[in-house]
């Protein structure tokens, strides 16, 4: 059953978190488990944030978060600034309950915002993924004194929803073409470990050398083949198994 | 996926500690890196050792952090390493990474992290290393974590050890301080900029061309180093030649002849302080975290051996390859220049 509403399709899944810390962080630890997210999957935070004045600095600026300060612990996340997704960067303070300027801190050499979400998701999301793979992008709704309303909110967010698409569908793109598809190959070997009568040790033996033929672009597929043709596999038994192994390591690796 | 503009450049940020925002080698660096975005940061480690870093990824973008390195800052010298008969054999790390990136590096097994950091207290090292003089002499390796001749046109500190270490020569030049500094690089006009201490030794890692095309990625070709490590001999420095580590490919007896003809051609070799040879050796605990990232490495999935903890090449091979490598070596210098690394 789903807590969260939830949007998409295979490659990317869109989820309304709500606001707040508890909220966030709930929502990443369910959807995240709910998809099965790993270490080569995404994680995009975009949402609104209030800000200390800066120059230049008007509603609907959009930034990418270079530092995230948690208030309430002191403690400081840096997602890792290897993809740029063409925002200008800031420092952003997660706090408890909404900026009302009474939280003010001096900004040093980029904006500084507020927002109550982002510092929770990065720790529900470390538990997934990497800080390579987390993007905290943040549009400015208000400096603090003023109300926000529905219409200034929307109004905020989608000043800048153009680049904020065109990054999201490179990252996808980027992320599916890393992404391998290794069942047939498992299943394979799976086979092969059955036929050489396999004990554990030689079970991982043969985990090895499958990393390094794959790694190495050696054919071991054609090299298995001639063995099926010829009689050799499968083997009758372990002892088989064990020599054919040994001349496997003679013949394919240096 | 490749397109411009898809990835930061490397150095496109520098991550700097408050308390090293005020050194004299923090500015000169910042100076040298004008377009770099500075972010100020409490401590190194927070960026450092955090968890489930991708260090692949931060090689190919490094950003670079500058921190004062507290603590310990003088470590005895790894049972892997050579000491060259050496007792007191020490490291040092006042940078932590590389610019260079080959696929066998052991940091990538040791370090969480791929940004490069580079500690800025370099005096504090200065300090340490003679407190341990007081005691006894040294013989202190300090481009181990790191290639410092790479980033000295940042940092200065090839300069920097050079002239400290000079300053503990002694009377004959050797004194109670002996440095090595070790590269991949082939610098060339530094020889003539830097005073040759007899008490400064400059160590080239050498490998056949093929295996640096390979693995060595970014690093100066096998002749560019050979041709600097012959200039800074002519110039009178110390040099040391480092065949290690010997790594396996299909012709590798060839392969290394080749290597071993190249550098006698250019260089007289009974010149050298000496030579160092060493098969691929790796802790098993540094290996199984390279494995995990580096799926695609054919030279860190390799089903090595492992024993007392180390992974290595199957000892027959590991003694027919530094016995070939050390056969090679003996037709060129003294057998007593020759340190293969003790693999009992």
């Amino acid at each position: 059953m789903k807590k969260f509403q939830c949007f998409g399709g295979n490659s990317i899944c869109l989820t309304v978190t709500g606001a707040g810390p508890g909220q966030a962080a709930c929502a990443a630890a369910h959807i995240l488990t709910l998809k099965g997210a790993g270490r080569k999957d995404y994680m995009i935070n975009f949402g609104s944030c209030g800000a200390e004045k800066f120059p230049a600095l008007s509603v609907g600026d959009t930034f990418l978060c270079r530092k995230i300060m948690d208030h309430a612990s002191g403690r400081t996340y840096y997602p890792d600034l290897f993809i740029d997704p063409s925002f200008p960067e800031a420092d952003l303070i997660s706090l408890a309950k909404p900026y009302d300027g009474s939280q003010a801190r001096k900004p040093e050499n980029v904006p500084l915002l507020y927002d109550m979400e982002a510092s929770f998701l990065y720790q529900a999301a470390s538990l997934f993924m990497g800080p390579d793979h987390m993007f905290f992008i943040k549009a400015v709704s208000d400096f603090g004194e003023e109300k926000i309303d529905a219409g200034g909110l929307k109004a905020a967010c989608r000043a800048h929803e153009g680049e904020l698409v065109d990054f999201i569908r490179k990252l996808a793109a980027y992320g599916q073409a890393d992404h391998e598809d290794r069942e047939e190959e498992n299943e394979r070997l799976l086979r092969l470990a059955e036929d050489l009568h396999c004990s554990e040790t030689m079970r991982q033996q043969l985990i090895s050398y499958a990393r390094y033929f794959r790694a190495a672009g050696i054919d071991v597929e054609s090299y298995i083949g001639e063995k099926y043709k010829d009689g050799v596999l499968p083997c009758r038994d372990k002892r088989e198994g064990k020599r054919l192994l040994a001349l496997m390591r003679k013949e394919l690796i240096p | 996926m490749t397109e411009e503009g898809f990835f930061y450049k490397p150095f496109s940020h520098v991550y700097v500690e408050r308390r090293a925002m005020d050194r004299e080698i923090t500015e000169k660096i910042l100076e040298r890196l004008p377009g770099a975005a500075l972010v100020p940061v409490d401590s190194y480690m927070d960026l450092f050792g955090r968890k489930k870093q991708n260090p692949a990824a931060a090689r190919r973008n490094q950003a670079l952090i500058l921190a004062v390195k507290e603590g310990e800052l003088i470590y005895p010298g790894a049972p892997v390493c050579q000491d060259f008969g050496n007792s007191h054999f020490y490291y040092t790390s006042c940078e932590m990474n590389c610019l260079f990136d080959c696929e066998y590096c052991f940091l990538k097994g040791m370090y969480p992290s791929g940004y490069h950091v580079i500690f800025v207290n370099i005096e504090d090292y200065f300090e340490k290393t003679e407190e341990l003089l007081r005691r006894h002499p040294l013989y202190l390796c300090v481009s181990y974590d790191s290639d410092l001749m790479a980033s000295e046109r940042l940092t200065g500190y090839v300069r920097l050890w050079s002239e400290f270490t000079g300053r503990h020569a002694g009377k004959k030049g050797t004194g109670r301080l002996l440095t090595e500094i070790r590269t991949k690089s082939a610098p060339g006009k530094i020889w003539e900029e830097l005073t040759p201490y007899k008490n400064v030794i400059f160590a080239f890692t050498l490998s056949p061309a093929g295996i640096i095309e390979r693995y060595e990625h970014g690093t100066p070709s096998l002749s560019a180093r050979i041709e600097s490590a012959a200039k800074a001999l002519d110039r009178g420095f110390p040099v040391r030649l480092c065949f290690d580590p010997i790594i396996v490919c299909s012709s590798w007896r060839e392969a290394y002849a080749d290597m071993v003809s190249q550098v006698s051609s250019s260089i007289d070799m009974r010149k050298l302080v000496d030579v160092s040879v060493g098969s691929f050796r790796i802790s098993a605990e540094y290996l199984g975290r390279m494995r995990r990232a580096m799926p695609g490495s054919a030279l860190v999935q390799y089903p090595y051996e492992i024993s007392s903890g180390y992974y290595h090449y199957p000892r027959k091979l590991m003694e027919d390859m530094e016995g070939f490598l050390t056969g090679q070596l003996a037709a060129h210098m003294d057998k007593e220049q020759i340190f293969r690394w003790d693999n009992q």
